[in-house]
């Protein structure tokens, strides 16, 4: 596919999964300035890379698989930002951002997007972004096995931190 | 705003998961924040930016691998009568000497063993190896202490002239004098009957009062640095001694070389002073002096509600000065912060312009650190440092590839001779040309009033 240069195949293929795929860098970062900082990296790897796709995998999996690579990279690479937070401001005890921040669904998104890294991989290929095991196995370029284990620690690890929170609400 | 991923039936596989697992529930309660709307176009934007310099450039590799088969088809063509005549007249001579029997040629002659080198050709001497060719010493990488050798360290001692001392240095000996004559002397072990042969030293004028007359009168043209170095040399040869002269003389509100003292005493104070200098600068005569001597002594969070607070550019530029000098988390967040406000950041990039000692490495980190907005400050806040040795490690962040867009904006904001070297060079490669439109365009954004190129 690549091979032939047919770069109309690849802006196709952008076009139609980059949505998608800026919502699944989003889910790997928790935040959705790096997460289109990752796609826009991950782009220009797969612009870069397109000659040498064969069409072996599905496109959209050579694209996620670049997505999880850069994902991968800065967070081998990155080191702490020891800064504090934010300055002090006035507006922090502001009661609408106390009430946006005690949101259950961001609570359990940031959760999420908190998970080792391994394990964030996998839960979201597989609960957000519905991949079988088999397919999460083959982007990831890990066995089944290392699937499910990561799976299970994701789930059990979330579920400590999730469920006794719903007893008391 | 959130994302519009609403999984009302979270997807999990047959493991872990029991029939309505109460953690299926939760999970597809997520919401992520939506990128912003810009987000998508922008993105689509630098991709077709992207994959534009891509195809152009495979365009280029392969026109010039054409050209390059090209001249090397016509090379050939032009030097084969050449060739052939060389290789007719190696067919000539007969194979001797090598102890190997001639072997016939295709025409009847003979011509030499295919595997024995031709002996026309020079074989280097020393065995082939596919070792790496010994060499020398590279050259170690410049380092900050990196100096050149001075001219100083191969020219003779040459006898300097003698001239008279001049006041300052009569002022220096003075003090250190007053110094050691403070000094208890031992006791004498026994009286020699001898009066005292050593004169009484006078102290003369205090250092102190000499100096603040010396500013005072000087207030309006001021002193040159180097009297002004040397000054404060002499003051802080006495630190505590001359620090209460001058709190004493400072007491009195009603001085007119107040401004001169509070200007002496922001240099050689000790945190002793702070609480006067705070009380300086309130006073409209003394603040500016006062500001300086707070942006040095004064602690991280005051000094960063006295920026945060101050109105006046030129004070606000004092207290900054202290601030870029700080290696302290509060102070570079504080720092970035001022870059971050159109109408500030001239000041503070000035302040870290001029600084001695700034925080690289930890502007470095918050280059790498996990917020973006963040990043981009530290990038211009780094890029307008743009010494050599700043400029080789954004530039290692660059080739490393590691956090090539942030490293780059950092690059596309120096001022710098290297960093504008290393656009240049990389506005022509393939593989970071689209960094580099990138990284402008991204400055053009962030940064418009700062931005050289857009500014005549």
């Amino acid at each position: 596919m690549g091979s032939t240069g047919d770069w109309s195949a690849l802006e196709s293929l952008v076009a139609d999964q980059l949505p998608a795929a800026l919502a699944f860098a989003g889910r790997l970062t928790g935040d959705p300035d790096s997460a289109e900082e990752i796609v826009q990296e991950a782009l220009f790897r797969a612009a870069r890379a397109w000659a040498g796709f064969r069409g072996a995998s599905q496109a959209r999996t050579w694209l996620y698989r670049i997505i999880v690579n850069v994902f991968r990279d800065r967070m081998a690479r990155r080191p702490h930002d020891e800064l504090p937070g934010d300055l002090p401001d006035r507006q922090s005890d502001d009661p609408a951002d106390l009430a946006e921040a005690a949101d259950l669904g961001r609570h359990i998104a940031g959760l999420v997007s908190a998970l080792p890294a391994r394990q964030r991989e996998v839960l979201v290929l597989v609960s957000y972004e519905g991949l079988s095991i088999e397919e999460a196995a083959d982007l990831l370029r890990i066995t089944r096995q290392n699937v499910h284990s990561n799976l299970h620690a994701a789930r059990e690890r979330l579920r400590k931190q999730l469920l006794p929170q719903r007893i008391h609400r | 705003m959130h994302s519009d991923f609403s999984p009302d039936d979270v997807h999990s596989p047959d493991v872990d998961r029991s029939p309505g697992d109460p953690l299926d529930g939760l999970l597809a309660r997520a919401r992520w924040d939506a990128p912003s709307p810009e987000s998508l176009p922008r993105l689509r934007r630098s991709f077709r930016e992207a994959a534009g310099k891509h195809a152009a450039g495979r365009r280029r590799t392969w026109a010039s691998i054409s050209l390059a088969a090209a001249l090397l088809l016509i090379a050939t063509v032009s030097l084969f009568p050449s060739i052939r005549d060389r290789v007719a007249l190696r067919e000539a001579r007969p194979a001797a000497g090598d102890g190997r029997d001639p072997r016939p040629g295709i025409d009847g002659r003979n011509v030499a063993n295919p595997s024995t080198p031709s002996p026309e050709v020079d074989l280097p001497h020393a065995p082939l190896s596919t070792s790496p060719k010994p060499q020398s010493p590279a050259p170690a990488a410049p380092t900050v202490t990196d100096r050149a050798p001075t001219a100083r360290a191969a020219a003779p001692e040459i006898a300097a002239p003698v001239r008279a001392p001049n006041m300052y240095e009569r002022l220096v000996v003075a003090s250190i004098e007053r110094h050691s004559a403070s000094k208890p002397t031992p006791p004498t072990a026994a009286p020699t009957g001898r009066a005292n042969e050593r004169p009484a030293i006078d102290p003369g004028p205090s250092p102190v009062d000499e100096a603040v007359t010396r500013l005072a009168s000087n207030e309006e043209q001021g002193v040159s640095d180097e009297e002004f170095a040397l000054l404060i040399a002499t003051l802080t040869t006495e630190r505590e001694h001359n620090q209460q002269r001058l709190l004493a003389r400072l007491a009195d509100s009603a001085a007119t070389d107040r401004p001169a003292a509070a200007r002496l005493l922001a240099e050689i104070g000790t945190p002793a002073s702070l609480d006067t200098l705070r009380r300086l600068f309130v006073a409209p005569d003394t603040r500016p002096a006062a500001a300086y001597g707070l942006a040095r002594l004064e602690d991280s969070p005051r000094l960063v509600a006295l920026i945060q607070s101050e109105s006046d550019t030129a004070i606000r530029g004092m207290l900054l000065s202290g601030l870029v000098e700080r290696d302290d988390p509060l102070a570079v967040a504080a720092l970035l912060e001022q870059i971050a406000d159109p109408s500030r950041a001239e000041a503070a990039l000035a302040a870290l312009s001029t600084a001695r000692r700034p925080p690289i490495d930890r502007l470095f980190g918050v280059l790498m650190g996990p917020r973006i907005d963040r990043r981009a400050l530290a990038g211009r806040a780094l890029g307008r440092i743009d010494g050599p040795i700043v400029t080789s490690r954004l530039v290692a962040l660059v080739l490393q590839g590691a956090y090539q867009h942030d490293a780059m904006l950092a690059l596309v904001g120096s001022r710098g001779s290297d960093a504008e070297r290393f656009i240049d060079l990389a506005r022509h490669d393939e593989t970071l040309m689209a960094s580099v439109v990138w990284a402008e365009r991204q400055f053009a954004v962030l940064f418009p009033q700062q931005h050289k190129r857009f500014i005549p």
